[in-house]
């Protein structure tokens, strides 16, 4: 089992330095000159899909109509409310605000392909109910437009409501790991995914590729993939920040989590022959995705092997560690000082555009607990559905509160939560 | 056509699989090979200036869907 340890051992070692360099040079090459023109401004259909949004879509709304982009109109569709989020949504209709009811719950994709099959904007931009755009996101997140190759772009995602232990490691994980591989990523010329909370795309790309049409859970990735494959280049810029709402319950988190694991292994098998598309850049991302994916297979090989030992009646430090213990402590520390030099790196980068950059940098300390007790499990039982789903487009359930701590819209003095629909 | 971009695509893809071998392989050697001063950096530098060389060349060409 040695080359299977070291195989866990080492891979999230390599992918650190390789998100370390690669944004690195993202930063250098691109981040520092990306383009601001405030005379480009091409018209923005920005579309708020929501379903029982009621605690979040006002403040939402405020923070939309608060952008300093003159070219922009605002819609809201509601996908099967029972609540009161059409109500609140209305009222906002005297400030230029178009609101869409659907009366049966189609989920996320039907409500945004509602909109699109309506509007004549040059861009069709997403925003989650729970999002909420400083002032000058959408302003910054066109510019990349200028550029007729990119079909896409999106902004920088950062938890918005860190209330305690379980979203402040959240945020840091957006920021550390996120954050950073995008930055990589966009060295490599494509991205892995938009971010679904926030995300901007040419219209007639879009129409092009097909809409949003394909059932699948995760829409974000899969429309990110398609659109790559299509020919189309997706940006990613820092400078346009968005605060989203990240789970606050460990239930609502495991089941997020799940859902992501389920979408990725969805658009694999959707489009797992990239080798067909004129756009390669998807190829050393389909690299990293697999190999990952034999990480979680031999990680759980790693791990049966240990159980067996302890059912054996002796604890498995061979099975874990390999005979050679000191060799194989050194490989699993040199990891954890390379995702300590992976968090210092992205806290940096985003330092640039937040004021709260370093804040939850510290973190990354408990990163290994939070991985193997709440992502490691939750990712594999979403990977297994995923190879077995046939595509789904219902919403899925997440959990909603009114605080978002740094939001453009101010923090309110209490916390009241719903289990509300959503979908990353 | 469709045929030599498939050919193009694997042959690509086979080479970012032997720049991320030279990267496993190199960080490896740094890692539990400490005292071989020279062979693993040179290969971790070789697999990621590959993987940065064809990152450059796979990237969509300039004036597609302009």
């Amino acid at each position: 089992m040695s080359w299977a340890l070291e195989y866990v051992a080492l891979f999230p070692a390599i992918v650190a330095v390789s998100w370390i360099v690669f944004g690195c040079l993202f930063v250098v090459r691109r981040e520092w000159r990306l383009p601001m023109d405030d005379g480009f401004t091409p018209s923005v259909a920005v579309v708020v899909p929501a379903h029982q949004e009621e605690l979040v879509i006002g403040a939402t709304l405020e923070a939309l109509l608060e952008q300093d982009y003159p070219a922009m109109e605002i819609h809201v569709v509601s996908d099967g409310s029972t609540d009161r989020t059409v109500a609140i949504a209305q009222t906002f209709a005297d400030r230029g605000v178009v609101v869409h009811e659907l009366a049966t719950n189609r989920g996320k994709s039907a409500a945004l392909q509602h909109v699109l099959d309506r509007v004549e904007s040059d861009l069709f931009m997403v925003v989650d109910a729970d999002t909420r755009a400083r002032p000058d996101a959408i302003r910054t997140l066109v510019q990349q437009f200028r550029d007729p190759r990119v079909g896409g772009v999106t902004g920088h995602a950062r938890v918005g409501n860190v209330t305690g232990v379980l979203t402040a490691v959240q945020a840091m994980e957006y920021s550390v790991i996120v954050g950073l591989a995008k930055r990589a990523e966009q060295s490599w010329g494509g991205l892995y995914t938009v971010s679904g909370a926030a995300a901007c795309f040419r219209t007639r790309a879009l129409r092009e590729a097909g809409g949003w049409t394909v059932p699948t859970v995760t829409e974000d990735i899969e429309v990110s993939w398609r659109l790559q494959r299509e020919g189309w280049r997706l940006a990613y810029d820092p400078r346009a920040v968005f605060f989203i709402q990240a789970p606050v319950r460990l239930r609502a988190l495991w089941r997020q989590r799940r859902r992501w694991a389920q979408g990725m292994v969805e658009v694999l098998r959707m489009h797992w022959n990239v080798t067909s598309t004129p756009n390669r850049a998807l190829i050393p991302i389909t690299v990293q995705v697999l190999g990952a994916a034999t990480w979680l297979i031999i990680a759980l090989m790693v791990l049966s092997n240990a159980m067996v030992g302890m059912l054996g009646g002796s604890f498995p430090t061979d099975s874990l560690l390999g005979s050679a213990h000191a060799d194989r402590q050194v490989m699993f520390l040199w990891t954890f000082g390379l995702f300590g030099l992976q968090a210092l790196v992205a806290s940096l980068f985003d330092g640039a555009h937040v004021s709260d950059g370093w804040r939850v940098f510290p973190l990354f300390v408990v990163f290994p607990v939070y991985f193997w007790i709440v992502l490691f499990p939750s990712v594999v039982l979403g990977a297994a559905r995923g190879l077995v789903s046939s595509g789904s487009t219902r919403w899925a359930r997440t959990e909603r509160a009114e605080v978002l701590v740094g939001a453009p819209a101010g923090p309110e003095p209490h916390v009241r939560r719903a289990d509300s629909g959503a979908s990353a | 056509m469709i045929a030599h971009r498939i050919t193009q695509n694997v042959l690509f893809t086979l080479s970012f699989l032997l720049a991320a071998v030279a990267i496993w392989v190199g960080l490896r050697a740094l890692v539990l090979d400490g005292r071989d001063a020279t062979a693993g950096p040179l290969l971790l530098a070789t697999g990621f200036g590959a993987w940065f060389a064809l990152a450059a060349v796979s990237r969509p060409r300039r004036g597609q869907h302009a």
